[in-house]
């Protein structure tokens, strides 16, 4: 997985894309509604309500079963009385990809990835080769969900309790009610990680940033914590890479040592037949033969016990990453939002400083003459300005319709405003968009005012408090992957610990063990 | 051809009563008495075109024995039409049997010389006496030698490697118990020429070649080569000692012991450098032209060895033994392959790990922090890391430190001992050109009968009759003076000629018999010898190889013990530097400037309420 398969969430065939979600309802929403709901709050709405996981709850993946598909069986606790859960690895693979929108800070263990192409073209039909990827399967589908209900709110969220519910047979359908298809977007940069199944009003302002954006970012934020903590990851991950293609090779070159180990132990055979067996050409050949079956058991532990450990440091890793991506993608949509806001807020202090001043003159006018010939000038001069805008402006607007419909605004940008079923909000910015183009001095004071209001309002009612929200959001994915990265880090260090206890123990201990059993006899 | 010779020159040493010793090499000369070995040395061509000096001889000893001459001859026209210049190397020869005799061969170590031995010697009386009195009391003592550091030396010429030798036994023919020595190759060879020379028909074990094509790479001096050739040394000198024949060989005892008395035979039978250049020495490989020559004009010896079968059997386990051991060879080298390629994993792999450690550092803001900054969790995490990194490291090490002991030392002794095989195959095929010989006389004789009795009963030479003569038998009549046309007219004297020449058939044929006889019984001596040396090589090269393995994995163990595993995880954390309470966006832009606007439409109200 790299980031070009992480950003195809954002164009993810999702089986509910456009299906009816409350999205239309939440515009009204207010921010405190959203921020008060609890997590987890959908998920009483389900009719069928589960006991959450216990702590204790062991679910583990005993075996599987052919039956068209690969099924696996997943035991609770290990008995074997209770009902079984059978699940396809597509299926393991769908809740992950739920849990990533679901759970946006939270690091999801890796499932196993796909078999290759080649790998099939080039054992189309091979059972043992079959059996061996589903042994490899298991493992690290046991090793998903041991991490995934290591998780406390992941293990009580319905989506875990449902997924390992026996009564759930067909997981596919499950996939078409709630609370799957509670997710307020399809695109997971407009939801609130926060709860990404309320709809915010405010996500329908906000901007998917270019792609672009994201080369030049800079932040303060983003140098000083995350900056390091990717390229922590992206070492690690390189050396991870290494590590296991050459934990791959050792594999190999054991392989083809036992093979080459089995045809000269064949020959030391014949040698102590032709030597009429002598007995120590007889003992060194069986020694040989020893040696060859330790390598066996070595290779398979090698696989197990390192390869395999490797292959999932290296996967989480290639989860880490993504994540770190998206909050960096987040912290660049609030710095574009700001942008919009900023230029916005630019424009309607112009307007303001305008409108004060039209008022001000108003005042003057009002008041009469003023005891001061300097003054009395800048008045003067207000006023023929003044006049001369009103001309300009009714020479102009007929083109001001015209020029609607060169909108500088990114399209998503003016995709989400148009998207929003305000139709009265709609409209207004529709006209405040073709004015924004006037100069600010070349506007009349009935321009000025209307457009005062409108900015004002969308400033106020919708970017503001969508910014607000956004902030929040950064906030809370920079906070909540800054913990999660580091907790994963510090999880693979320790799998990296374990895989050298296991290579002094169960791995090359072993094999070393039995070897000198084998030589020193 | 040079079997024909000996079978000549054997007469002429019995005829000759031992004259002109010279001083310097009587003292070798009869020392051991050995039945087996009583046989004359071949001449090789090696010698033959070597040893000048020693022509200068053959005036005065030369035409001594006349019948064995002729019969060289005889031999030698027989080869004379594709061989042609052999022939005038007859009396060369003749010479050079004296030659090896004098060089310390035990060709002459018959019973009645071996009391003339002693007063002859000067210099080396004592020791001599000892050796004597070795050879005559004779119990098998065990010599044991181990050939090893090589070193670079130089004389006035050359840069040459010599080995040392370490010599352990309990024979009192040794002056000490133990002792070591330095000798270089050429000094091996030299020994190696002398044992093929003195002991033509035991099988003498093979020397590791001069050159073999995977030492050029490395050059004459490089470690890898000397290395690898010290072991072979090792093996050869094993096998000559463990010889129960070869060990009591005076050359071999001088050679061990004795450095200025080698050294003096060694500069008078210079042996140049590139006659050393194959195993098998040029002598059986002259020898093989020649019998392959025989070979095609008789096909198959006619005569049958006593032990038939035994031989086949001999030539077949062998040659099986070969296939097996070049197979084992082969695959060994294949598996060494990957052992490498499995050590060279197993380090990159440490190095990888040890990379790991710069990730511990907690601030990764691209600078490298000093371990000494870190805090004492991680320092242990980097510790385990490094140790981790260390031990692959060393375990890397250790399988090339296996990978190599297997090679110089296991590979190396197989190929020797395919070498072995390889002499052994040689000595066997020197017995079927033996057979050969006997059968060609044989046949000689048996037409010369036939031609008598058909002069006998009355019969012309026709045409026919003389056709089924052989060509060598006219050219042994030209040589003989007599010209067939004319012998045919005279049949009396004819008959006499012929009688003349069945008599010397006979003897010749009787001669090649017994020779013949004594390849065939030494063969199977030798091959359980053969099969006795080999038999203990293999056993205890498997059984050091087993040590070599026992020794990799026991260190392995021990290495491995020390890995410390135990290292808490629980201490060490990545620090999070976002806190929940921390403001990460306050005060931004938005707010503040939200606020002047706020402000300024609060007065635009107020001013637009006001009025």
């Amino acid at each position: 997985m790299n980031f070009g398969d992480y950003d195809d969430f954002t164009q993810d065939n999702n089986p509910f894309a456009g299906s009816d979600h409350h999205f239309s309802n939440g515009i009204v929403n207010s921010y405190e509604d959203v921020h008060s709901s609890p997590l987890n709050a959908p998920l009483s709405l389900s009719p069928q309500k589960n006991q959450p996981l216990s702590v204790n709850d062991c679910y583990t993946i005993v075996g599987y079963q052919v039956l068209g598909a690969v099924f696996y069986k997943i035991h609770l606790n290990g008995d074997v009385n209770d009902d079984l859960v059978f699940r396809r690895y597509s299926d393991f693979v769908s809740l992950r990809s739920y849990l990533i929108k679901f759970f946006q800070t939270k690091v999801i263990p890796p499932v196993p990835e796909k078999h290759s192409i080649s790998r099939l073209l080039k054992h189309p039909f091979n059972y043992r080769s079959d059996k061996q990827i589903i042994d490899r399967r298991i493992r690290l589908l046991n090793y998903f969900l041991k991490r995934l209900l290591a998780d406390e709110e992941i293990r009580q969220s319905e989506f875990v309790a449902r997924f390992l519910d026996p009564r759930e047979k067909y997981w596919s359908k499950i996939l078409h009610g709630p609370p799957f298809t509670n997710l307020s977007s399809k695109s997971i940069y407009l939801t609130s990680p926060r709860d990404p199944t309320t709809p915010s009003p405010y996500f329908a302002f906000l901007p998917i940033p270019p792609r672009g954006q994201i080369r030049n970012y800079q932040s303060d934020l983003n140098d000083s914590v995350f900056r390091p903590l990717e390229s922590r990851a992206r070492k690690l991950l390189n050396i991870v890479r290494r590590l296991e293609s050459t934990a791959n090779k050792t594999i190999r070159d054991f392989q083809s040592n036992r093979e080459a180990l089995i045809e000269l132990g064949g020959f030391f055979n014949i040698f102590s037949i032709i030597e009429d067996q002598h007995e120590v050409i007889e003992h060194f050949g069986n020694k040989i033969d020893l040696n060859f079956l330790n390598i066996e058991v070595f290779v398979s532990s090698l696989t197990i016990y390192i390869k395999e450990k490797l292959m999932v440091i290296r996967l989480t890793l290639l989860v880490i990453l993504p994540l770190l991506h998206f909050r960096k993608m987040k912290e660049v949509q609030l710095g574009y939002l700001q942008d919009i806001i900023l230029r916005r807020q630019a424009r309607l202090k112009d307007i303001t400083g305008r409108v004060l001043g039209e008022e001000r003159l108003d005042e003057v006018i009002r008041k009469g003459e003023i005891q001061s010939p300097s003054l009395s000038k800048a008045i003067a001069n207000l006023k023929a300005k003044r006049n001369a805008v009103e001309r300009l402006d009714e020479a102009d607007n007929e083109t001001i319709e015209d020029s609607l419909s060169n909108i500088s605004l990114p399209q998503s940008w003016n995709r989400a405003i148009s998207a929003s079923e305000d139709p009265d909000t709609t409209t207004t910015t529709n006209n405040t968009m073709g004015t924004r183009h006037k100069a600010v001095d070349k506007m009349s004071v009935s321009e000025l005012q209307v457009e005062m209001v409108q900015l004002s309002r969308e400033l106020n009612r919708k970017l503001i408090p969508c910014f607000d929200s956004l902030t929040k959001d950064v906030e809370y994915i920079s906070i909540g992957v800054e913990r999660s990265v580091n907790a994963e880090m510090k999880c693979s260090v320790k799998m990296l610990q374990e895989i050298i206890g296991n290579w002094k123990q169960q791995v090359f201990g072993e094999y070393i063990k039995s070897c000198t059993e084998v030589w020193g006899r | 051809m040079a079997d024909q010779f000996t079978s000549v020159s054997w007469d002429k040493e019995e005829s000759k009563a031992n004259v002109g010793e010279v001083d310097i090499n009587a003292e070798d000369s009869p020392k051991v008495v050995i039945d087996s070995s009583s046989e004359p040395p071949p001449l090789e061509s090696l010698k033959e075109e070597n040893d000048q000096t020693i022509e200068d001889k053959e005036d005065q000893d030369g035409p001594d024995n006349e019948s064995g001459l002729i019969t060289s001859k005889m031999v030698l026209a027989a080869n004379a039409e594709n061989n042609a210049p052999e022939g005038d190397k007859a009396l060369d020869v003749e010479a050079d049997v004296k030659n090896v005799n004098e060089t310390g061969n035990s060709s002459e170590s018959k019973a009645e010389l071996q009391s003339d031995y002693a007063p002859d010697n000067v210099s080396g009386s004592s020791q001599a006496g000892a050796f004597s009195s070795l050879a005559s009391s004779a119990p098998s003592y065990q010599i044991e030698t181990i050939v090893g550091e090589p070193l670079t030396e130089h004389d006035s010429s050359n840069a040459f490697v010599s080995y040392r030798i370490i010599v352990k036994t309990q024979d009192p023919a040794f002056p000490q118990k133990e002792f070591q020595t330095r000798r270089r190759y050429s000094d091996f060879f030299f020994l190696y020429q002398c044992l093929m020379n003195d002991y033509p028909t035991l099988l003498i074990p093979p020397l590791p070649n001069k050159q073999r094509l995977e030492y050029i790479k490395g050059g004459r001096f490089s470690d890898e080569f000397t290395t690898k050739r010290s072991i072979s040394l090792s093996n050869f000198l094993y096998r000559v000692c463990y010889h129960p024949i070869l060990q009591k060989s005076d050359v071999l005892h001088i050679f061990l012991a004795d450095t200025d008395h080698w050294n003096t035979y060694k500069s008078n039978l210079k042996i140049p450098p590139a006659s050393g250049l194959d195993t098998t020495n040029s002598a059986s490989q002259n020898l093989e032209t020649v019998t392959e020559f025989i070979m095609n004009s008789f096909k198959k010896p006619i005569v049958e060895p006593h032990d038939k079968k035994e031989f086949q059997d001999i030539q077949d386990k062998v040659s099986r033994l070969q296939e097996n051991l070049s197979k084992i060879d082969s695959i060994y080298g294949k598996v060494l392959h990957r052992q490498h390629n499995i050590a060279d994993d197993i380090s990159k792999f440490g190095d990888e790990f040890s990379k790991l450690t710069l990730l511990l550092s907690n601030d990764l803001d691209g600078s490298h922090s000093e371990p000494e900054d870190l805090d004492g969790n991680t320092k242990r995490l980097v510790k385990q890391f490094s140790d981790f990194s260390g031990n692959l490291s060393e375990v890397s090490e250790n399988i090339y430190h296996l990978d190599h002991r297997i090679e110089y030392n296991y590979l190396t002794a197989l190929k020797d001992l395919e070498h072995y095989i390889l002499q052994l195959k040689n000595l066997l095929k020197l017995k079927d050109a033996k057979a050969l010989d006997f059968d060609m006389l044989s046949n000689y004789l048996d037409k010369a009968k036939q031609e008598k009795e058909h002069l006998m009963n009355g019969g012309s030479i026709t045409v026919t009759t003389e056709g089924t003569l052989s060509f060598l038998t006219r050219k042994l009549e030209s040589v003989t003076g007599l010209g067939s046309r004319q012998a045919g007219n005279l049949t009396n004297e004819r008959i006499d000629k012929l009688d003349e020449r069945i008599d010397m058939l006979a003897k010749e044929k009787e001669k090649a018999k017994k020779i013949y006889f004594q390849y065939e019984r030494d063969i199977l001596t030798e091959y359980e010898y053969f099969n006795k040396i080999k038999n203990r090589e293999i056993a205890s090269s498997l059984e050091q190889l087993g040590k070599y393995y026992l020794s990799f994995y026991s260190k392995a163990t021990e290495e491995l013990k020390k890995l410390d595993i135990n290292v808490a995880s629980e201490a060490f954390t990545f620090d999070n530097k976002l806190t929940q309470d921390g403001k990460l966006f306050s005060g931004n832009q938005v707010q503040k400037n939200g606020e002047i606007i706020a402000d300024d439409i609060q007065k635009i109200d107020n001013m637009t309420n006001g009025n």
